[in-house]
């Protein structure tokens, strides 16, 4: 998670805006049945704040959001990421202590306008809810066109 | 004799995705596992594993592009050796070896992936413990578990989740 100018004030990402990641090719792998497997930790984030890029800020231009040419660009849309509703902290019996709302919000940077982060409400602590978060985005995650390991 | 191995100083460049790793041999400085062992690790069923996560300490700070830990070192020395313990676990499940899909997590601790039909399973070895995630479905709070993996017990019982 980088310092954001204006963090989050302001402009709200809408329900249907595409989300690009850049993904390193390490980060997925091709079983033998020919299938691409996504890493869970395309999506960490030491701050538990993914960071993504707005495609409507950077001319639906998948490239824009490549550190280097190498690599690959996967989306997911603003909507899906806000229907992640079961993000719950249980306590040792089982019992619902706390629900985590999952949103996206605009964090524009000097240097990146298009820049925006994936984080819970409240800020998930503890357990192993963000690894769990971090399963799901994955499984959401779908290739863009031209910047795919097909 | 006893042997150390030490990843080079000069580090990767950050804009490529590291795949390999050179290393220094030290002959007789001791701490280190020995040139038979090591030689006996390359004909292991999980060789490619081991290789891979020794080669994690190439990794840069930021590697992933954002902001992911440089590999904590003391993360990649726990996973070989529970990567150990796990292989010889699991030899009595008659399910045979899998091997892992080797990445970090964005902390610098190793991460171990397996995919096997709709069941996802998913390793982290920290420097003091190993936890996991199973999944089974994309709903993180019915098709998904976590908890602490502990025990040659735990390591067969993941084992036939996974393979079965």
């Amino acid at each position: 998670m980088a310092d954001g100018v204006g963090g989050g004030a302001g402009d709200r990402v809408d329900e249907d805006e595409a989300l690009y990641r850049s993904v390193r090719p390490i980060l997925w792998k091709q079983k033998g049945d020919g299938q691409f497997y996504l890493s869970s930790q395309a999506f960490a984030d030491r701050n538990k704040r993914p960071s993504v890029d707005r495609a409507k800020l950077c001319g639906q231009d998948s490239s824009y959001t490549q550190f280097c040419s190498s690599d690959y660009i996967c989306s997911l849309v603003a909507e899906d990421v806000r229907f992640i509703a079961t993000v719950v902290k249980h306590d040792k019996k089982g019992v619902p202590q706390v629900r985590h709302n999952i949103d996206v919000e605009p964090v524009p940077l000097s240097e990146n306008v298009a820049h925006a982060e994936i984080y819970a409400l409240p800020a998930i602590s503890g357990g192993r809810l963000f690894e769990r978060l971090l399963e799901r985005l994955a499984y959401l995650a779908q290739w863009e066109e031209g910047f795919g390991p097909e | 004799m006893t042997t150390k191995l030490a990843p080079l100083t000069e580090s990767p460049k950050r804009d490529v995705t590291p795949t390999m790793v050179s290393y220094k041999f030290h002959a007789g400085t001791g701490g280190g596992e020995s040139a038979s062992s090591i030689h006996r690790n390359f004909r292991t069923p999980f060789w490619k594993t081991t290789s891979e996560i020794i080669a994690l300490l190439s990794w840069p700070e930021g590697w992933n592009g954002y902001d992911a830990a440089a590999p904590n070192s003391e993360s990649v020395g726990h996973a070989l050796i529970w990567i150990d313990d796990l292989y010889r676990d699991t030899l009595t499940t008659g399910a045979g070896w899998k091997t892992p899909h080797v990445v970090l997590d964005a902390h610098g601790n190793v991460v171990l992936e397996w995919w096997e039909g709709r069941k996802k399973l998913t390793i982290y070895v920290y420097p003091k413990t190993v936890e996991c995630v199973k999944v089974w479905g994309p709903d993180i709070f019915s098709d998904m578990e976590d908890g602490e993996v502990e025990g040659a017990e735990y390591h067969r019982t993941l084992w036939r989740w996974l393979t079965e």
